[in-house]
């Protein structure tokens, strides 16, 4: 916190920062580019059941299992962190088009909450055989 | 001797014979494709069945209704997706999928953002397929 460089420094002046946009310059353009890779990835989404073997739910389901892959970022304000997610996705629907992903990694990245935990703390390390 | 020069014999032959097919082939197949085949249509389609505002507005009810997330009870024509039916945002979106894949024609996002009520998507379409009666 030295520094001063870069930094609105005189007391009783807020300190406005400008960012440059990654995408979006308002929070409705971010909302926008939301929805249309929803939109893309819904319509993805019966090949990526199939293809990568997810059949053992019924399609309904997924969608609502990557439905659900976007409201836990609801809470998000943030323009640029919403299109750098926007970003992710499309990379995401484009790897899960070329098949650049396995099946297993697929299922632990949607299904996290089933992947048991890695130890935290020193003792369950211990026994675990980490340490 | 004799068995190098028979040998060579054979080689230059079928070196030859080769070449003769691969031009053979490269002129024929052509020919062949255009003349028997003029037009190469993989899936051929009818035309979209007449609408009227009736059976518009039965088309759309029957898609809301078969959506899962839609209490088919609850809903009129004039009903509010988000407060009357309960839809977030991305529900809206799959709506909007559903009436695209209904009615055989891309809806714009700029568009689609403001079907707030069924009787929006109702005069949408209307308006865009020409139904009048």
């Amino acid at each position: 916190m030295s520094s001063t460089a870069g930094r609105v420094v005189r007391a009783g002046q807020s300190a406005v920062r400008t960012v440059a946009p990654v995408k979006s310059n308002n929070s409705a353009e971010a909302r926008m580019s939301v929805l249309q890779a929803y939109k893309e990835f819904q319509r993805l989404t019966p090949k990526f059941w199939w293809d990568f073997g997810l059949h053992d739910m019924p399609l309904g389901v997924f969608r609502a299992v990557i439905k659900k892959q976007f409201t836990k970022n609801g809470h998000l304000t943030d323009v640029r962190v919403v299109d750098r997610l926007v970003g992710e996705t499309n990379m995401h629907m484009e790897s899960i088009r070329m098949a650049y992903y396995n099946p297993d990694h697929v299922r632990n990245y949607l299904f996290a909450e089933n992947v048991e935990a890695k130890p935290k703390d020193f003792l369950s390390k211990f026994l675990n055989g980490k340490e | 001797m004799l068995r190098i020069a028979v040998s060579a014999a054979f080689r230059t032959a079928s070196v030859r014979c080769l070449n003769s097919n691969v031009v053979q082939s490269r002129i024929f197949v052509p020919t062949v494709i255009s003349s028997l085949r003029p037009t190469l249509q993989i899936r051929q389609y009818s035309a979209k069945a007449p609408l009227t505002k009736k059976t518009l507005e039965e088309r759309i009810v029957l898609v809301l209704s078969l959506y899962d997330k839609i209490d088919a009870k609850k809903l009129t024509m004039d009903s509010d997706f988000s407060k009357d039916l309960g839809l977030d945002s991305l529900d809206h979106v799959e709506v909007v999928m559903a009436m695209e894949e209904e009615f055989g024609f891309e809806i714009p996002d700029g568009d689609a953002d403001r079907f707030k009520t069924p009787r929006d998507i109702f005069q949408y379409i209307a308006d865009k397929e020409d139904v009048f009666e």
